[in-house]
């Protein structure tokens, strides 16, 4: 009889032991890959497994678990050799105890984006080839001593999208509760629990001891419906020697207590043995699994950072286009820099979770919040909230989203519920409920709770509990729909207070039309955290908002004895004086400072950003933004370059000149977005750092210098595929491209993009740099220019576009 | 596992790392920024090490690790010259580093330069300090070499990957290679040290095989990467 109710988590399942470290005590060499002996010595491998089943155990995992594409690389052998092998000797044995055969898969030995240069959809494609590998040889598929969450997500959704088996998760943790990358125990419940494993569980890296504490709070996070399940090692290893320390008996004693939290499956990892798994089953077989009552919690994660919904979140809401030029000019052009230091400066501002909406009519939407959200996840790690309404976008940005995001948003159609709830689902994610339908937004707030309540019942057909849901009651403007803003408030605390559901707003909108617009936010604001607000989308860098929020806080005994509020209010003064509140004409209402006012020039040749800004916002009152970029900061530029070459002045100067100077251009770029007219460029170069190299601080340093130039830089990033390269030439028509590479290994791939660039025909020059090329390299690859530094390259762009 | 973190990385280093030369005295505004690079870079980095050490088999005058891990090239062979052993060891700053170094990109090059820099600094410091700790752990009457690492002289970089499974450098900290040779996450370093029943002090690479050679500063100014 196979092991059926394992699922149901009725008595404790026993798993199996260690495969590794048995092997090498059976003569295995360090370094030498296990997976292969399924093909050479398959009578060992049987009598591994034996062992175990003898002892107890009632799942096996196959000897799978390095079997990935990366790492066979070399050895000869494929997955599709390796994998049926080793699945068909675990499986002979298994079957005589009636036990369940499970394939291994283990992580794929390269690291994912942002960390390393695989991407999410090669990572699926690996864990894809494994699984098909496969076949009908498995009867669950565990995924083990995980540590990347993305890497995780990556694996399920290949489980998911390959085969019906039911998937056991293991993440391995350090004492910190947090794996190697940052991941914690309440990510990865919430995220691998929302993407659909069968089971969650730790193992590896710690000893039965350690990892208690941490299996505990995975059986308070973990879904109600999930397995939660252990394999320690049998203690922590001695540096020294790498031998493990706890005997069976110890390490049962260790496992003893594990049977009071709610866990219902136990096996071990390194440095167990079947005399460990026997003591195991002895002891657990006859007992019943407490059953867990996890805490429903409305989270929202990223891999390293966690939000609770019960305690005033402040979304950042300003990745978004709508009625700002300068954001919708940055993502015609591509300026992924614009959009991420927007990113930057919410996060530093305070924003816990920030909201991203890149859609713009005449832009491929879906391809621009796939590519914002791996951006964004590259240099923050607060949640996402994913904005738009095309189900295609939606799906591309929750599939490389590592985490549990929220969508914002559906509303009462059923239309809008069907498309992108299953999205939902299907990816783990939150949603947001917009109380409007196709009837429009009702005025009184019983409609608008009747539409919640729908959207809610929906949610949950769909298998997404009222916890993940988050209503929106709308924000009406005062100046247009007075008497309706107190029916908002009204209906958020019905839909709080009745439906088990958080409620989220954006608040900014209320005072559109109306003058001194802050007054009204934050009162708004206050109203609403009051009336029970759970996430406020709004703007984190409106300082008077972010002290609402962090009053209230105080206010309602939340942020207790009020470290967040003094952490973040110590040592400061509200200023009242009347030149520095908002109250002002509107003419004067630019900042000048007083007496000493510093040209342009000389605060870019000082490298003095503040003054810099100061200083454009000055000149562009009076001269036309081109006469600023040629008249003044171009040659101030001239002359930081120039000593640079000569040796008086090093980069750590020329860079902070270049961001003097990019703060005045921002201003220039602005000045002209608002002017209607279209940018203005001294032409297009497209940058890249090669297929293969992730050294990309040199590019990004001659990027800021070319675009201090005046020139449109489009940058492909790192790890650049020479197709996306002749691409993006093709696409742009520049005429100028630069290529670096830092690496002796990768000067082959840059080599391979100049010839692709060539066989295409493309009219472009190439400039190359990087630490390992000379000139003559330089030239020998076929290049046009070597570039030693950013200046130098700024000169070829200069003798090019003249 | 882990390492302890120094209270400061040396400004001077940090300014080298950003492109000043040797006898340049940095000014105030570079100082503070070299000092702010300091600061964050020591608030990320968790730096952790693995370590080990394997026997050293010579098959016609070369170098192999272990069962089957031969050491190409000419430099590592002088390196490890008079050998029977060799420490495999591999330290990393964590993925936090990167994840720092990408954030301060994003807003404005000149931090994370310096950033850049200081986390280079940084991960040498650890490495000397993961090397003091294994030296001090060696028995009596055993002697071991100083660090080389792959990518330095003629030793390829295409080695890492092998290296990384000996080490099982992933399961133990973290730290995995990508299909070029390059450590993810990036501020990381892997060196071998030869172990030896006699006093041995390895050989440095030096200039003739560097593949910086043409380009590099110390060269310029008559000077060596070892600071000699």
């Amino acid at each position: 009889m196979l092991e059926t109710n394992f699922f149901t988590k009725e008595h404790f399942t026993i798993l199996d032991g260690a495969m590794g470290t048995m092997l090498q005590k059976l003569g295995l060499a360090p370094g030498a890959r296990p997976e292969l002996l399924s093909l050479t010595d398959p009578e060992l491998l049987r009598m591994v497994h034996k062992e175990y089943l003898e002892a107890g155990a009632r799942v096996v995992y196959a000897n799978t678990f390095g079997a990935s594409p990366h790492k066979l690389e070399g050895s000869g052998y494929t997955p599709e050799e390796v994998i049926p092998a080793a699945l068909t000797i675990a499986r002979s044995e298994a079957q005589k105890y009636g036990a369940l055969t499970a394939l291994d898969i283990g992580p794929i030995g390269e690291l994912l984006e942002p960390a390393g240069t695989l991407c999410l959809e090669d990572a699926v494609e690996q864990f894809a080839r494994m699984i098909k590998a496969a076949g009908t040889l498995a009867d669950l598929v565990v995924i083990e001593t995980m540590t990347d969450l993305l890497e995780v997500k990556a694996a399920l959704l290949a489980v998911k999208e390959n085969c019906d088996l039911p998937v056991l998760v293991s993440m391995s943790f350090e004492e910190n509760g947090r794996t190697f990358t940052g991941c914690s125990v309440e990510a990865f419940a919430a995220t691998a629990g929302g993407l659909g494993a069968d089971g969650l569980g730790i193992n590896c890296s710690l000893g039965p001891d350690e990892i208690f504490p941490l299996a505990k709070r995975l059986c308070e996070t973990a879904p109600a419906d999930t397995l939660v399940f252990v394999k320690p090692n049998a203690g922590l290893p001695d540096p020294a020697t790498g031998q493990y320390h706890l005997g069976p008996n110890e390490f049962l004693t260790a496992l003893k207590p594990y049977a009071e939290i709610g866990v219902s499956a136990v096996g071990g990892c390194c440095g167990t043995t079947p005399d460990h798994i026997r003591m195991l089953s002895q002891h657990f077989a006859s007992l019943l699994p407490v059953v867990r009552h996890p805490q429903e919690r409305s989270v929202l994660c990223s891999a390293t950072r966690l939000v609770d919904a019960s305690d005033a979140i402040v979304v950042g809401e300003r990745i978004n286009p709508t009625g700002k030029k300068r954001f919708q000019q940055a993502l015609r052009d591509g300026d992924m820099d614009y959009v991420l230091s927007q990113a930057v400066s919410q996060a530093d501002a305070g924003a816990q979770m920030l909201d991203v909406n890149v859609g713009l009519p005449g832009l491929d939407e879906p391809s621009m919040l796939e590519n914002t959200v791996r951006a964004l996840q590259a240099v923050t790690d607060l949640p996402l909230q994913l904005d738009s309404t095309n189900p295609q976008a939606l799906a591309r940005g929750l599939r490389v989203y590592c985490g549990k995001p929220l969508v914002n948003s559906v509303n009462g159609e059923q239309k809008s519920l069907d498309a992108i709830l299953p999205l939902c689902k299907k990816y783990g994610a939150a949603v947001i409920g917009l109380t409007l339908d196709e009837n429009g937004i009702p005025s009184k707030a019983e409609d608008r709770f009747a539409i919640a309540k729908r959207i809610r019942d929906t949610a949950a057909s769909y298998g997404i509990p009222a916890y993940d849901v988050y209503i929106d009651c709308l924000t009406l403007t005062a100046s247009a729909q007075q008497a309706e803003v107190a029916e908002t408030l009204k209906a958020l605390t019905m839909c709080k207070n009745q439906l088990g559901v958080r409620t989220v707003l954006g608040v900014s909108n209320i005072s559109f039309g109306l003058p001194c617009r802050e007054y009204l936010n934050v009162s708004f604001l206050t109203l609403a955290l009051a009336a029970g607000l759970d996430l406020a989308i709004m703007n984190p860098n409106t300082e008077s908002m972010m002290a609402a929020v962090a009053s209230f806080r105080v206010l309602m005994n939340r942020d207790k004895q009020s470290s967040d509020y003094i952490a973040r209010y110590a040592n400061k003064t509200i200023s009242s004086t009347p030149t520095s509140t908002a109250i002002q004409p509107m003419a004067t209402a630019c900042p000048v400072s007083g007496g000493q006012e510093m040209r342009l020039r000389e605060a870019v040749e000082k490298g003095l950003r503040a003054e810099a800004a100061a200083a454009a916002r000055r000149e562009l009152a009076e001269k036309q933004p081109l006469d600023v970029v040629n008249g003044i900061l171009i040659p101030a530029l001239d002359e930081v370059g120039a000593r640079f070459e000569k040796g008086t002045l090093y980069l750590p100067q020329l860079l902070q000149a270049a961001a003097a100077a990019q703060a005045a251009f921002d201003l220039v770029k602005e000045a002209i977005a608002s002017q209607g007219t279209p940018p203005v460029s001294r032409g297009k170069i497209v940058v890249a750092t090669v297929k293969g190299d992730i050294h990309d601080i040199g590019k990004n340093i001659v990027k800021v210098i070319l675009e201090n130039y005046g020139y449109s830089v489009t940058d492909l990033g790192r790890d650049v595929a020479p197709e996306r390269v002749v691409e993006a030439v093709r696409e742009t028509g520049a005429p100028l491209v630069g290529l670096s590479a830092l690496m002796t290994t990768t000067l082959p791939s840059m080599e391979q993009t100049i010839q692709m660039l060539h066989a295409a025909g493309l009219p472009c020059k190439i400039m190359v740099g990087g630490a390992v090329l000379t000139p003559e390299y330089a030239a020998r690859m076929g290049a046009d220019f070597y570039a030693k530094d950013a200046k130098q390259s700024a000169d070829i762009a200069k003798e090019i576009f003249g | 596992m882990k390492l302890p973190l120094p209270n400061e990385i040396p400004l001077e280093e940090i300014c080298r790392g950003m492109g000043m030369p040797i006898n340049a005295e940095p000014d105030e505004t570079i100082k503070s920024l070299a000092q702010k690079a300091s600061t964050l870079v020591l608030e990320s980095a968790v730096p952790r090490m693995v370590w080990r050490l394997f026997p050293l088999a010579w098959k016609e005058d070369r170098p192999q690790l272990a069962a089957d891990l031969p050491l190409e090239g000419r430099d590592i062979c002088l390196h490890l010259s008079g050998c029977n052993g060799c420490v495999l060891l591999a330290v990393t700053l964590g993925p936090t580093i990167d994840l720092l170094l990408r954030r301060l990109s994003a807003g404005g090059m000149e931090l994370a330069v310096a950033a850049d820099a200081a986390a280079s600094v940084l991960a040498e410091k650890i490495a000397d300090e993961a090397e003091g700790q294994i030296r001090s752990q060696l028995p009596v009457g055993q002697f071991m070499t100083r660090r080389y690492s792959p990518g330095y002289g003629d030793l390829p970089l295409t080695v890492q990957t092998r290296l990384a499974a000996a080490l099982d450098m992933q399961k133990a900290i973290g730290l995995a290679v990508t299909s070029s040779g390059i450590l993810t996450p990036r501020k990381s370093v892997t060196a071998l040290l030869g172990t030896a029943d006699h006093p041995v002090k390895g050989h440095l690479a030096g200039c003739a095989t560097c593949a910086l050679r043409e380009t590099c500063q110390y060269r310029k100014e008559g000077k060596t990467c070892a600071g000699n």
